[in-house]
């Protein structure tokens, strides 16, 4: 699936990257990020809504494509 | 016996006059004073904290009072605490003290670790540091940091990369490690809560802190398979997974407590596997006591534990030495639900080390002796306390065995002697009482004045019924938790003529034994749940029969 939305690094857990997605939904990202926090972005992936972590807080994107928007 | 009322009265009267207020002394730590405030105001010396505190004791009731502590110059110290002591708006002024533990351990960054005081460890070390117990965290890994003892990382595995490489690649899982047992006493970094127990690295997450329902499933049974008595998940997810719950269930059965996080979605709504049935659902709170904001709740919370809360600072977090980002060892401040788990998962290696053997029972007394702190959605039973756990079941607990044996005991001689089996004359030597006491496991109530620190004495803290598990498979809690024992020495005692000790023993053991079936404290392997507490109780029966036989002169026939 394919989102746009707002990255945002969160301090939990020693630090999980979420995006807040235009959709209005919250995701737990997987994947090494190396944009700002509070950037606009969009985001391809593998959404697993009932996928175990450490963040807890939302269902998991698996980035596989990232860019900044 | 008109003596008793009067003791109890001094004891009473003793107990009610207030201990005087600490003054400077060897306890205090030099130059460093706490003082409380009507209102904001001007101190001398450099203010190291500052509070807003409702002081209920000494304080006024409509406004709050402010608590400061201030470092000054040693040498000016006792000047300046009586000018403080004589100003109006100060309330009280007092010299900082040590912390009162028998046992304060010299790791330099201990004194940072709030939430292992909040958590009451330091005053359950001086009974159990969790010798004897192995606890899994089922997690990113471990990774061996340096104050992490190697010794006590037992073999894991890695359900991720399928292989025996269990080190961690995260930073998640050596963090959580490290509040069960971090090396603690070792005069470096920081402490955990339980520094004896054993850690078993089972990797089930990946380096980006994800991982399948199939894998944490397989862990979890991987780790129950392998020896772990305590399994730490400081993981979660939205979807309820039948794998994990029946690996939960399967945990369980074979008398695992399986701890698990509420979850960080910051409201109502526990993630799984927090939410099963069987497992320990822990909700994470702040420096104050109070739920952390991104702490999710519901009715599935059993327990609430230090999870920090940064908003309120770094230093408000959980300290623990782990890797950073680019794999390199640090010490770091992290806050979450997961750092929550493990304080209550070394709480329940403590309980366990101390004899205990059934989960259900670990959780009651957890929840039991939690601090309470109302809303019980958003709490559990209140607030983790390890030191009251750790109370109640040496002290406590001794009490109600020995109370079962000497009322056994008396029983039995009463019987004795009305049946013309023991003559009226004939007392029992003092021997009987002792071995009374050590068949009951009066020994435990040495524990609090620091006989765990005896290392390879650490038993005496348990009664002898727990010992073979202490060291053994759990197959041999049949040989503690039966009739085996006092049974076995009732002949060669009677030969060696030696049958008050014998007969002492047998009513302790048989204190200890109603105590377990009463208190289902206890799960054999094998054994259907259910069935337990009747077999300690018919094994308490048999070993006061075995008491009781020795009573007579002659062997009964």
């Amino acid at each position: 699936m394919k989102v746009t939305g707002t990255i945002e690094f969160r301090d939990l857990e020693g630090g999980v990257w979420q995006l807040k997605g235009d959709d209005g939904k919250r995701y737990t990202l997987l994947g090494r990020i190396s944009e700002k926090s509070g950037s606009r972005v969009e985001v391809e992936g593998l959404l697993d809504e009932s996928g175990f972590g450490i963040a807890m807080a939302g269902p998991q994107l698996k980035v596989t494509k990232l860019k900044k928007i | 016996m008109t003596k008793w009322p009067l003791l109890l009265l001094a004891l009473a009267a003793c107990s009610r006059r207030p201990a005087p207020v600490i003054e400077l002394g060897d306890d205090a730590v030099p130059g460093l004073i706490d003082v409380e405030l009507r209102a904001p105001g001007a101190l001398p010396g450099k203010v190291i904290d500052q509070d807003q505190v409702e002081d209920d004791l000494y304080g006024d009731l409509l406004s709050p009072e402010v608590d400061v502590e201030i470092e000054v110059d040693p040498a000016d110290e006792a000047a300046i605490l009586a000018a403080l002591r004589a100003r109006k708006d100060v309330i009280w002024a007092e010299p900082v003290v040590t912390y009162q533990a028998l046992w304060i351990p010299n790791d330099p960054d201990f004194s940072k670790q709030w939430h292992l005081k909040a958590a009451g460890a330091p005053s359950a070390w001086d009974t159990t540091r969790g010798e004897g117990v192995t606890v899994a965290v089922i997690d990113t890994g471990i990774f061996p940091v340096d104050d992490l003892d190697p010794e006590r990382i037992v073999a894991g595995h890695n359900f991720v990369g399928r292989n025996e490489d269990a080190r961690d690649d995260h930073g998640h899982g050596t963090h959580v490690a490290g509040t069960i047992a971090q090396s603690t006493g070792n005069g470096k970094g920081v402490a955990g809560m339980a520094p004896d127990a054993k850690l078993m690295p089972v990797k089930v997450l990946s380096a980006f802190g994800g991982g399948t329902s199939h894998d944490i499933a397989e862990g979890i049974r991987w780790a129950v398979d392998h020896g772990a008595r305590v399994l730490n998940l400081s993981l979660g997810g939205g979807g309820r997974s039948l794998a994990m719950e029946s690996a939960v269930a399967y945990a369980r059965r074979r008398g695992v407590i399986v701890v698990c996080a509420s979850g960080n979605g910051g409201g109502p709504g526990v993630s799984y596997p927090a939410a099963y049935d069987g497992a320990f659902a822990v909700s994470a709170v702040g420096p104050q006591g109070k739920l952390a904001p991104y702490s999710s709740y519901g009715r599935e919370v059993a327990i609430a534990a230090p999870g920090g809360d940064k908003s309120q600072g770094e230093e408000a977090g959980v300290l623990q030495e782990t890797i950073d980002r680019d794999g390199q060892a640090a010490y770091l401040w992290f806050q979450g639900t997961s750092m929550a788990t493990p304080h209550v998962a070394g709480a329940a290696a403590l309980v366990m080390s101390l004899g205990v053997t059934s989960p259900g029972a670990v959780e009651r007394l957890l929840a039991s002796t939690a601090k309470s702190a109302g809303d019980s959605q958003k709490y559990g039973a209140g607030l983790l306390d390890a030191a009251a756990a750790v109370r109640t079941e040496t002290v406590w607990w001794t009490l109600w065995r020995l109370a079962f044996a000497i009322g056994g005991a008396l029983f039995a001689l009463k019987h004795a002697r009305a049946i013309g089996q023991l003559k009226s004359s004939e007392k029992p030597a003092g021997t009987f009482w002792g071995a009374l006491g050590l068949g009951a496991g009066a020994l435990a109530m040495l524990a609090p004045f620091g006989a765990e620190r005896v290392h390879f004495l650490s038993f005496f803290a348990v009664p002898p019924a727990a010992w073979p598990t202490r060291f053994l498979p759990a197959a041999a809690g049949y040989v503690g938790w039966s009739a085996l024992v006092p049974f076995a020495i009732a002949l060669p005692a009677r030969a060696l003529n030696k049958r008050w000790l014998a007969a002492g023993l047998a009513f302790g053991w048989a204190g200890v034994l109603l105590h377990a079936a009463i208190w289902r404290t206890i799960d054999l392997p094998y054994m259907p749940a259910l069935l337990t507490p009747i077999w300690l109780l018919a094994s308490a029966i048999v070993a006061w029969v075995a008491g009781r036989g020795l009573l007579a002169r002659e062997p009964v026939r």
